[in-house]
């Protein structure tokens, strides 16, 4: 069942269209990707997500219901423009933004020595904003982000500014979650890290969904039939008028099987004329060669 | 409702624990203090006391100039030239040397002569004790003696106001209200400007530091707007009343330190017949004035326009702080709104001259320039339909204020970067996000 519904969203910014016409649906238990160049509406449609803006036209329905300021309790939200208020101390700040989402002062403290402890941090209660680093304060802020534990959480560009262990730690964060039934949107441009962690993906350029579905389909869709063969040994010199050879290295041969044609009769190929296969797989595009080209195309 | 009253609280505390507010709330009664006890000290406290020595030539002046607690004369008739050579270690400040008078008309050639300055109070009381002999010698050629003098003097004429109206007759005073007016004009004046901007000021934060969106997505923009209008508001009315409990505090120490003095006024202020001068009358007559002020009423009318001024501009700052990316940004935009504030303060002054003119009731009831020019006439008790009228129309201003300040801050707190125009608001408020 889908957590989140858009149906045919629009919005312009006077003669500027920031969405036109998207629709997606959001799995529950599932991590969505939400990709696209900068400016391309990524942002606005959140903003419509979270109902800091309205939309021209179009739904939108949270676990079926269409959307009301009831559901800000089980939306979580980090925005890629981050920001604390720099005097106030973390732990109060975080009771602070807690009790916003409608948790009691006793539930917003308990919930906030929870987090400051999963993550070693319980040092920082006393410390104000301004004496973090970046990357400090954007720990709190993704604890922000989770304190009301939300069923669908919003995270934009969360890895930007974080080292790498911090990253790490911030992933495990965002598989945990999901694992406990959680929602989440990724909105990024790091093609690397959808691949890594997303199912779903929807690409939005010039404020249109130019594609969308899972990671594995769309790849599917995209694919060249493009394969791959390492092997040892010499290889036949009339190689190249029996197998459409891309590129050749070392002891790997990238080939193309034209269609109407079966990878099984390459490897046929290999095997009768002694070639030794040490290694035989299909190349899939990457989602960021499907962004590139998909972008490129939709540009045109 | 509860999320408002959590943002008050945070916007509250944050700025009352912060050391310039603290620092502040002390410096204005400590300002009194000083501006108290310098007064006193002027009144004849700290002068010191000058012992002079009078050389009158003709001895028309001998014994008659009174002492004063600071100044004491001392005639001799030892030669001017033995004086200057003597007078200090005979423990006196200076020399009065006063040649024969030979025209009353025109006393010439008064001559004080010391090594030190001659303070302009003293100075004052020297040539005031001349005249008075001078006077007396002219009254006695003039064949008028002091008891018709002192009745002539005495002539003054005060002109006593008495309000009457439903509740029967009282004494007004033009003076008190006039300086009452005044007073409450300015503060309300200084209220909207310093906590206008600290509204403004506090928007322009939340925008530049980024964290508006993260409150945008859980609670509504009004109820933010809302919150930090009230939480500011609610700071500036705890220092005011700490003002006036420390001031009240400050007033009760050094009156118990100056009682005499205090006392003095007090007792004339009770009766102002005691008054021996004219000005002494009319200055009892003005406490007395002051006693007779309903100041239950001029509390309820300061709290109402406080709030309703301050709520009103804090709404409109809102909006501009919203639409701002830096505090050098569109100076003009501050213009617009700092305007009517100003223009209020003059309306104010030539409304306290004449209460009752066109433009003082008509501003009056205008809610931009009401709160300012509406509680500096209160004390002159215009009348009811049109104090309703103005407090209808701040209230009105207020939701009107408050309803278009959102449309425009909704949208101006996610607009990043770009220089705002008038005609960009106002396309905020007819189209918002």
């Amino acid at each position: 069942m889908s957590i989140l519904s858009l149906q045919n969203i629009t919005k312009h910014f006077g003669e500027k269209k920031a969405n036109d016409n998207i629709s997606l649906e959001v799995k529950e238990h599932s991590i969505f990707g939400l990709l696209g160049p900068n400016g391309a509406g990524k942002t606005t449609l959140i903003r419509i997500i979270t109902s800091i803006f309205f939309p021209d036209s179009g739904s939108i329905f949270i676990n079926g219901e269409p959307l009301n300021r009831a559901h800000h309790e089980i939306i979580g939200y980090m925005p890629e423009e981050r920001g604390l208020y720099k005097k106030m101390k973390v732990g109060e700040h975080l009771i602070y933004l807690a009790r916003l989402k409608n948790l009691s002062k006793k539930e917003a403290k308990s919930r906030v020595s929870f987090w400051l402890e999963k993550f070693k941090i319980t040092d920082w209660y006393e410390k104000r904003v301004e004496e973090l680093s970046k990357g400090m304060q954007q720990k709190v802020q993704f604890i922000a982000t989770v304190i009301n534990d939300p069923k669908l959480l919003i995270l934009d560009e969360p890895f930007s500014g974080l080292d790498p262990i911090n990253t790490n730690l911030l992933k495990d964060e965002i598989q945990e979650l999901k694992n406990k039934g959680t929602a989440i949107i990724f909105s990024t441009h790091r093609m690397e890290q959808v691949e890594e962690i997303c199912e779903d993906i929807a690409l939005i350029n010039n404020g249109k969904n130019i594609l969308n579905g899972p990671v594995k389909e769309i790849k599917d869709r995209f694919k060249e039939n493009i394969f791959s063969i390492i092997f040892s040994g010499e290889l036949p010199a009339q190689i190249n008028g029996q197998l459409n050879v891309v590129e050749r290295k070392f002891n790997e041969l990238i080939i193309k099987i034209e269609s109407g044609h079966s990878p099984n009769e390459a490897l046929k190929y290999c095997i009768e004329n002694k070639i030794e296969v040490h290694g035989f797989n299909e190349i899939l595009p990457s989602i960021n060669e499907i962004f590139i080209k998909e972008v490129g195309r939709s540009n045109e | 409702m509860n999320k408002i009253w959590l943002i008050i609280q945070r916007e509250y505390l944050t700025r009352v624990k912060k050391r310039s507010f603290i620092v502040t709330t002390l410096l204005a009664p400590a300002g009194f203090a000083l501006f108290f006890i310098t007064v006193i000290l002027l009144s004849g406290y700290g002068e010191s006391k000058k012992r002079i020595v009078v050389k009158d030539a003709s001895g028309f002046f001998k014994n008659k100039f009174t002492d004063d607690k600071s100044l004491y004369f001392f005639f001799s008739d030892s030669s001017l030239l033995w004086l200057e050579e003597n007078y200090k270690s005979l423990s006196y400040d200076g020399i009065l040397v006063i040649p024969p008078i030979t025209d009353l008309n025109n006393p010439r050639n008064i001559q004080f002569r010391s090594d030190k300055q001659l303070g302009i109070k003293s100075k004052d009381y020297i040539e005031g004790q001349l005249a008075k002999v001078v006077r007396e010698k002219k009254m006695e050629e003039a064949s008028i003696d002091k008891e018709t003098l002192r009745d002539l003097e005495a002539t003054k004429v005060s002109l006593t106001n008495v309000v009457f109206g439903e509740t029967g007759e009282k004494a007004g005073d033009t003076l008190i209200a006039t300086i009452l007016g005044y007073i409450m004009g300015f503060v309300i004046y200084m209220v909207l400007f310093v906590y206008g901007a600290m509204v403004m000021k506090g928007v322009m934060e939340e925008k530049t530091n980024r964290i508006i969106e993260v409150m945008a997505s859980s609670v509504k923009p009004i109820q933010l707007m809302l919150g930090k209008i009230i939480g500011i508001g609610a700071v500036g009315l705890t220092q005011f009343i700490l003002w006036f409990i420390l001031i009240g505090l400050v007033y009760l120490l050094l009156g118990l330190a100056f009682a005499d003095k205090l006392m003095d006024m007090q007792q004339l202020a009770g009766n102002p017949d005691l008054a021996r001068t004219p000005d002494q009358y009319e200055i009892a007559q003005a406490i007395q004035g002051w006693e007779n002020i309903n100041f239950y009423r001029i509390i309820f009318f300061f709290l109402f326009y406080f709030f309703g001024g301050y709520l009103i501009y804090g709404a409109l700052y809102a909006a501009l702080g919203s639409a701002m990316n830096d505090e050098g940004d569109s100076q003009s935009l501050t213009l617009i709104v700092s305007l009517p504030i100003v223009v209020s303060i003059f309306i104010m002054m030539s409304a306290i001259q004449e209460p009752d003119s066109n433009l003082a009731i008509w501003a009056s009831i205008f809610p931009l320039t009401a709160p300012i020019v509406m509680l500096a006439r209160i004390p002159f008790e215009p009348e009811t339909w049109q104090i309703a009228l103005s407090m209808i129309s701040v209230v009105a201003g207020f939701i009107f204020t408050t309803w278009f300040a959102a449309k425009i801050y909704r949208t101006g707190i996610l607009m990043y970067g770009k220089k705002i125009t008038l005609k960009e608001l106002a396309r905020w408020v007819w189209h918002p996000m």
